[in-house]
């Protein structure tokens, strides 16, 4: 059925003109101004969002069941912290025992000191394929561009792509436009697997698996269970390395490389873009003062 | 119609559309009901087409405002066009369809909010395969989109059955005349 006559004025048709070309004609780039935009109007509809989010999580709640006893769950999470420490340690001294041996070159540790920023989730992207969360902290809380974010402290939960000065949106490392990982499937203190993940789309992460044998020259592989985590120091920050990326569901022959084996890792949370609250990883104001002081002592070395 | 009502429910569904959404998903695919356009449905049952449009390219383009992009580089991008052109397109369908529909059925409420939804997404999936195509790096996949996008124009309909018996409050909340939109008893006389 056609319209009547008036309907599409001349300014509707500018509109939808005007429209078009942006939509087509005007690169992602030379629309940064949207951005803005669009945090205002998150941050404008976050009284509606919030409270909804928070009742949604309170009844479907998606973080794995804790256990009954308090203490005991304290302790686990110290234990889960520490052996992320760790493993992050064993993982720097090796790095760093290459580089010696390689280049006779001392790099200093930059392992960092982070404060932890629990943040409520806000909201998740109005369209209908979007995965992006909005966390409520911003660049006033100390939020950054690739800040990382976790879920119960250990569990990487994806980074930081844009702040505003209350709000931050993150997007989770399963959404299927996430950048690659470089991760190490852990089987036990001392050994581990390395692969590269990519995010499937359907709340996975898919990637070859490192050829590693034993000394008796059969191939090593994980365990469907086993812990995946990351080590991907060129890209992530440093405080991230060894953090949870997930856990191996299964392990299946390549389909491009017979011999070579394919590893899929889920996330130890169900679904990554349903949580109801994340702990942002944010570098520490003590640290800062930390490294002045430390170079001020270098330079006084130095010049004594 | 009055549009200082019409805001306030958009600020509603926007707050819903951001929240509620991915706590009604299905599966890892992101089929989830959309309550923008529920909203937008209950404004082209009733309100005069010229604002049905205009109500279309608002809701679009808020939701653009909110819309990441999915660059390959994982930036946070957003574009202006794709949902607003996507909600005028979808406000006519509604618009071009309302007047052989039974108001008084919620089922008739669903299906246009369905209709709508589809002929939008398909503006939407048109849009962003194109830019995806000469404008930007996207991971973008033209079947798996098309795929989620229809399960998830079935569920906004689905939903909007369920909310067609508050339609008629929210209509008389906007002050919508009820001389444009829907047939009222004629087609159930016939």
């Amino acid at each position: 059925m056609a319209l009547r006559p008036g309907t599409i004025t001349r300014a509707w048709l500018l509109v939808l003109a005007v429209s078009a070309a942006m939509a087509l004609g005007v690169p992602a780039r030379w629309q940064g101004w949207v951005t803005p935009m669009g945090v205002l109007v998150q941050t404008l509809v976050a009284p509606v969002s919030g409270p909804v989010t928070r009742l949604a999580r309170w009844v479907a709640p998606v973080v794995p069941p804790r256990p009954s006893d308090e203490q005991f769950a304290v302790i686990e999470q110290q234990n889960h912290e520490l052996r992320t420490q760790l493993l992050a340690q064993i993982d720097e001294n090796a790095r760093l025992r290459r580089q010696l041996e390689s280049l006779r070159l001392v790099v200093p540790s930059n392992n960092a000191v982070v404060d932890m920023l629990p943040a409520r989730v806000l909201g998740a992207s109005s369209d209908l394929a979007g995965q992006a969360l909005t966390l409520r902290a911003g660049s006033r809380d100390g939020v950054t561009t690739g800040s990382v974010a976790t879920v119960d402290f250990t569990q990487i939960l994806g980074r930081v792509v844009s702040v505003s000065p209350r709000t931050c949106t993150v997007l989770p490392i399963t959404a299927r436009n996430a950048q690659d990982m470089e991760c190490v499937v852990v089987l036990d203190d001392t050994t581990t697997v390395r692969c590269r993940l990519v995010p499937t789309g359907k709340g996975l992460l898919r990637g070859d698996l490192e050829d590693k044998r034993d000394a008796s020259g059969a191939p090593i592989e994980p365990r469907v269970g086993a812990e995946v985590r990351l080590s991907d120091p060129s890209r992530w920050p440093a405080d991230a390395q060894m953090l949870i990326v997930g856990v191996v569901e299964s392990v299946e022959p390549s389909p491009r490389q017979p011999l070579r084996r394919v590893v899929a890792v889920r996330p130890t949370v169900p679904d990554l873009t349903r949580v109801g609250e994340a702990v942002l990883r944010i570098p520490s104001r003590d640290d800062t003062r930390h490294a002045g002081a430390s170079v001020r002592d270098g330079a006084q070395g130095g010049g004594r | 119609m009055s549009w200082g009502v019409f805001a306030l429910f958009t600020w509603c569904a926007l707050g819903l559309e951001l929240s509620l959404r991915k706590a009604l998903s299905i599966g890892h695919a992101g089929i989830a009901p959309s309550f923008v356009w529920c909203l937008l449905t209950i404004v082209a049952a009733q309100a005069p087409a010229p604002r049905v449009l205009w109500a279309g390219w608002i809701l679009g383009l808020l939701v653009d405002f909110t819309f990441m992009l999915p660059l390959e580089s994982g930036a946070d991008a957003r574009v202006i066009g794709p949902h607003a052109l996507g909600g005028a397109a979808g406000a006519y369908v509604m618009l071009s369809m309302r007047s052989l529909m039974y108001k008084r059925s919620p089922f008739a409420m669903g299906f246009l909010a369905l209709a709508g939804c589809a002929a939008a997404q398909l503006v939407v999936v048109c849009m962003l395969t194109l830019r995806a195509w000469w404008l930007d790096d996207m991971a973008w996949g033209v079947m798996r989109e098309l795929g989620a996008r229809g399960a998830s124009c079935l569920y906004t309909g689905a939903v909007m059955t369920v909310l067609a018996p508050l339609a008629p409050v929210l209509q008389r909340l906007m002050r919508m005349s009820m001389s444009h939109g829907m047939m009222g008893g004629t087609a159930a006389r016939l």
